[in-house]
């Protein structure tokens, strides 16, 4: 299994009292499969994603990623791991507007180390999500779907073997939606593993399997298995 | 399509230029302090040299002047102020000889007239080149001999150049040594010798010029170093109450510096005070305005996390931006600084009527450096809190649901 969450747990102090944001969570996800999480807004999806990205540390529990405990890594190893092998997409728009699109894309590869500087081009990847014509664009100049697209160039582009998208259709109209979740499903016929959160029903029933997060609690939740033979629970 | 790394570097001017205003600001906070604080030090250090030049050139343990006229000798040999005052002849002979008085020599000061016709107003100084022991050594580095018949040693703001003639009345004069820069009056002084200071003061009468005994062998002060073991505050004190009826009276030159001294003590601390007073506040603002762009731009950071980059990273990216706009506030403080001080230095000299010399610009850079350094490094100082901040929440900002 590339990525196992063990009983994770996240909790804030807010004015004073403790919130649990995720509450004794696991999940898996393997090579080539797509699991999307559900739930309600403020039930804890991004704050899993986080955890289980790398970004956020658990309160409790434990993230293995490809047999490595990621919890217990320093931030200089972790982001070495996290940079070429776990690509996120934040929810919302996450380009910089300093950047034309291709730099956008190319950014990954000048945050990290230079010996993790190899990757595929950008600008293949923009052809490939059929955004090649806006490489020299920047973000203001592109609708929502574009820029959709252009952030999942971006975390393509180191070759990840993990995406992890927070809600990557949540403001999309329905045909830009299955567009974009076609690219997912090409993605993980390559060989990737995905994970990501989304609302909407009818990408739901694409994806191999389903969790299902309700006040921080994390719930497996109906299972398909995909063409391609995912993994199955 | 031409690529370019995507270095902090780049990174923090792409981030600087798409936020002119904001970069602007910053760098103008900079900029002011720069300009504050190395003005601050040239004017130390220039009025500092002055104060140090005129210790090192009123060689002499009292100046006998008219009674009245103290201010004016002050003037004149601190400041520059043209003067013309004179002593009775017979009483400066007899004061040339008073017990106690180890050397002595007599000075001759005329004031040029201030008229449309006259380029600019210049203090003439006769000395006499056999007993003079204030400036004859100091004139004879600049024209061997001292100047004869016909000759004179210009000061270095007076506007002539050695080899050629400036006119003075109505007699041209071949200027034979042109002096280094000392930051006092005598920048702005002509020196001759005494048989052509009496000539020149006589066409000075002939043209109208007022004020001057008619006894011929006027002088306008003595320049007097007392014996050893002799109290100079005591010869002054005898010579004052000794020829009270002849207007006589004393100035101690070091005196004269001391005074300057005390005035340059206050104008520094002043200036110190507003220096210190500033970067304080320009690193409050500077670091009030590095936290509110950090709330602002905390996505772009989380962005920054979420593809790859460390905690380290972010700082170094914020620390980068911060210290290109403390570099181009510096330049341009120190830029603007050269501009102004370079334009107005001799009025800002003339203004602060305290001997002022500025130090050559090599031997100040260790400190020009130094300072320009402090005012670069101003906005890195107080963008730290936030560059760190911005490392320790930047990954929850893209987190946070529904943003």
């Amino acid at each position: 299994m590339l990525l196992e969450a063990e009983r994770v747990s996240k909790t804030y102090k807010r004015d004073g009292a403790v919130f649990s944001a995720v509450s004794d969570a696991s999940l898996r996800v393997g090579d080539g499969e797509l699991v999307c999480v559900t739930g309600r807004s403020g039930s804890g999806k991004s704050t899993l994603l986080g955890i289980v990205a790398g970004l956020l540390p658990p309160t409790e529990g434990h993230v293995i990623f490809d047999g490595a405990d990621i919890t217990k890594l320093r931030d200089s190893r972790l982001s070495r791991l996290r940079g070429p092998q776990i690509g996120y997409i934040p929810q919302g728009h996450s380009l910089l507007a300093s950047l034309s699109v291709i730099d956008n894309v190319r950014l990954p590869l000048y945050l990290g180390s230079r010996a993790a500087r190899a990757g595929t081009g950008a600008a293949a990847l923009l052809d490939k999500v059929g955004a090649g014509h806006l490489a020299a664009q920047y973000p203001a100049q592109l609708s929502g779907g574009e820029l959709r697209r252009v952030s999942i160039a971006r975390a393509l582009l180191r070759e990840p073997r993990l995406l992890i998208a927070d809600e990557p259709t949540g403001d999309l109209d329905p045909d830009n939606a299955a567009a974009i979740f076609g690219l997912f499903e090409d993605i993980a016929r390559e060989g990737a593993a995905i994970l990501l959160v989304t609302h909407d029903p009818a990408l739901v029933e694409r994806c191999d399997r389903r969790y299902d997060m309700s006040g921080g609690e994390l719930r497996a939740s109906d299972v398909r298995s995909r063409q391609s033979g995912g993994v199955i629970c | 399509m031409k690529e370019r790394r995507l270095t902090p570097l780049r990174l923090s001017l792409n981030s600087l230029a798409r936020r002119p205003v904001r970069t602007a600001c910053l760098s103008g906070i900079v900029a002011l302090l720069a300009f504050v604080l190395i003005g601050g030090l040239l004017l130390s250090a220039s009025l500092r040299g002055g104060v140090e030049s005129a210790r090192r050139r009123l060689g002499a343990d009292a100046l006998i002047v008219p009674t009245g006229y103290e201010q004016s000798v002050g003037g004149a040999l601190l400041r520059g102020e043209p003067s013309a005052f004179y002593l009775d002849g017979a009483v400066a002979g007899e004061l040339m000889e008073l017990e106690g008085v180890a050397e002595a020599s007599a000075q001759l000061f005329i004031a040029s007239f201030d008229s449309p016709h006259c380029s600019q107003k210049v203090q003439m100084i006769g000395y006499d080149a056999d007993s003079d022991f204030v400036v004859a050594p100091w004139l004879e580095s600049a024209a061997p001999g001292g100047p004869g018949e016909g000759e004179i040693i210009v000061g270095s703001l007076i506007n002539g150049k050695v080899g050629g003639e400036l006119q003075f009345f109505k007699k041209y004069y071949k200027v034979v040594g042109k002096l280094e820069p000392t930051g006092m009056g005598f920048d702005t002084s002509v020196f001759l010798n005494m048989a052509a200071a009496r000539d020149a003061l006589r066409e000075y009468v002939q043209l109208g010029g007022e004020g001057v005994p008619q006894d011929g062998e006027a002088i306008s002060s003595i320049v007097v170093n007392v014996k050893d073991g002799v109290d100079v505050e005591e010869f002054a004190k005898n010579i004052r109450l000794g020829y009270r009826d002849s207007h006589v009276s004393v100035v101690l030159p070091q005196s004269l510096v001391t005074d300057a001294s005390r005035g340059l003590g206050a104008l520094l601390a002043v200036v110190a005070a507003l220096s210190s007073l500033l970067w304080v506040l320009a690193a409050g603002v500077l670091a009030l305005l590095f936290s509110l762009s950090a709330n602002e731009r905390m996505r772009e950071f989380g962005v920054y996390r979420a593809l790859g980059a460390t905690r380290a990273r972010l700082t170094a990216i914020v620390l980068t931006e911060s210290a290109v706009v403390g570099l181009v506030g510096a330049v341009a403080g120190a830029g603007l600084l050269a501009v102004v001080f370079l334009s107005f230095e001799r009025l800002l000299s003339v203004s602060l009527d305290m001997p002022y010399l500025r130090p050559t610009f090599a031997s100040l850079a260790p400190t020009l450096t130094a300072v320009f350094t402090v005012s670069w490094l101003a906005p890195p100082v107080a963008s730290l809190f936030s560059a760190l901040r911005i490392g320790r929440l930047a990954a929850h900002s893209i987190i946070r649901e529904g943003v």
